[in-house]
């Protein structure tokens, strides 16, 4: 290979991993769906120290079912939300639920929420179905909402967190666009993750609708990378691969 | 640019490479933690290879729960036995899957840098920024994080964080070290 066509191909990988890094929203792998709108329970007890009248309980499931958030993406209702008892709170009960505390003590230390998935097999096309999902939350931090007379110091809003964290309890990861609900990182007293961007708006068609975004390809389908795969998995011989 | 460049600049790209496509999609909010600060919250960080996963059904009955059997290659800072067993959330059984999003995950035969809280079960400290997977490249042993490239990690005051960086094994490891020695581990309870 001569010096010029090492170099070209150096600057055509970089320019790639560029543009890779460059793509906007990421789904979860493998990829995954409710059939229909899932009716998630938040926690009637509210978060401890959150003082606008019920612990950020219904500003949390109205910031969730907001038309500025998931149900404004333009695909209809994707999720639905009301204030109740989580006192059965279980993972492959079928009842997603929103827990303001952490049951069985999985999220301590550097967590600040965790969000569950269950599915079953797959279907045909390789994509799972979601049976169930539910969030917990690390009490030991310093939580706020809106409603709050007192305004936020160094505190991290409910809603906004919740709203991040029902977007991967409908199947989406992370985005690199900065400023979507999506993005990786949020700073205290900021909710502006409890509206959603486009590109959040584009994740949501990509899952529930039918002509906002990629389609995913099937099992046995030529592919160069896992997220064109509806199971997430891409294999195979480099020029050979394939949807697992 | 000297070819040396020209290589090491491909090597990257390959490296950054390989590591986006080996790492899965990852959720929840963590809070960012430095190698320093989670040595402090351990009792040890050992290297070493998976040999067994079990999933099962919490005591409970409300989590998929999986625990790893692990053979301790070398105890970098702090003591551990020769095997650990280290409990993460999520897994699958009887073809039911959860997923615990950002949570550690543990396939047979993997090498591991784990930063662990001993006990029966122990657990990894700092979730995924407290696992780290070992790998070859070009002849050097890596320490690859296994924490999502966009993982959602913070300061303690709300402030976004780096995500953690592919390094040499053996530099993470003198870090860590280091950071044992200015800094008595926790006593093992």
């Amino acid at each position: 290979m001569s010096k010029m066509t090492a170099r070209i191909s150096v600057l055509a990988l970089l320019a790639a991993l560029l543009v890779g890094s460059a793509y906007a929203y990421v789904l979860l792998s493998p990829r995954r769906t409710w059939d229909s709108a899932p009716n998630v329970i938040v926690d009637s007890r509210g978060q401890s120290g959150i003082t606008d009248g019920d612990g950020g309980a219904s500003r949390t499931a109205a910031a969730i079912t907001s038309n500025q958030a998931w149900n404004g993406a333009g695909q209809g209702t994707v999720i639905n939300a009301q204030v109740g008892s989580v006192a059965g709170w279980q993972l492959g009960d079928g009842t997603p639920m929103l827990n303001f505390t952490d049951p069985e003590r999985v999220c301590t230390g550097t967590c600040l929420a965790a969000t569950f998935t269950g599915f079953y097999s797959s279907r045909p096309d390789g994509t799972v179905r979601i049976n169930d999902a539910d969030i917990v939350t690390n009490t030991g931090y310093s939580w706020t909402s809106a409603g709050e007379a007192d305004g936020c110091s160094n505190e991290f809003y409910i809603e906004g967190v919740m709203v991040h964290e029902v977007g991967h309890l409908l199947g989406l990861g992370h985005s690199n666009v900065s400023g979507s609900t999506m993005y990786p990182s949020v700073s205290s007293c900021n909710n502006n993750p409890a509206t959603t961007e486009s590109d959040d708006d584009n994740a949501i068609a990509a899952l529930y609708g039918g002509g906002g975004g990629p389609v995913c390809l099937a099992r046995g389908t030529s592919c160069t990378s896992n997220s064109q795969c509806c199971s997430g998995s891409c294999k195979g011989k480099v020029g050979r691969q394939t949807c697992r | 640019m000297k070819k040396s460049r020209w290589l090491g600049l491909f090597a990257l790209g390959l490296s950054a490479l390989v590591l986006a496509a080996a790492l899965p999609a990852a959720a929840s909010t963590f809070l960012a933690a430095t190698p320093e600060e989670l040595v402090a919250q351990s009792d040890a960080v050992v290297q070493g290879r998976v040999l067994q996963v079990d999933s099962f059904w919490s005591p409970s009955g409300r989590l998929i729960v999986t625990e790893a059997m692990v053979q301790v290659e070398e105890a970098v800072t702090g003591r551990a036995p020769s095997v650990v067993v280290l409990r993460t959330a999520g897994g699958t059984v009887g073809g039911y899957t959860i997923q615990a999003h950002g949570f550690p995950e543990f396939k047979v035969n993997d090498r591991l840098l784990l930063f662990i809280r001993n006990g029966e079960p122990g657990n990894v400290v700092g979730y995924r920024q407290g696992q780290y997977r070992i790998a070859l490249s070009q002849g050097v042993e890596m320490a690859l994080p296994t924490v999502e490239a966009g993982v959602r990690l913070l300061t303690p005051d709300g402030r976004q964080a780096a995500s953690p960086q592919p390094v040499r094994l053996d530099v993470l490891k003198d870090r860590i070290r280091d950071a044992g020695a200015r800094r008595p581990l926790r006593r093992t309870r």
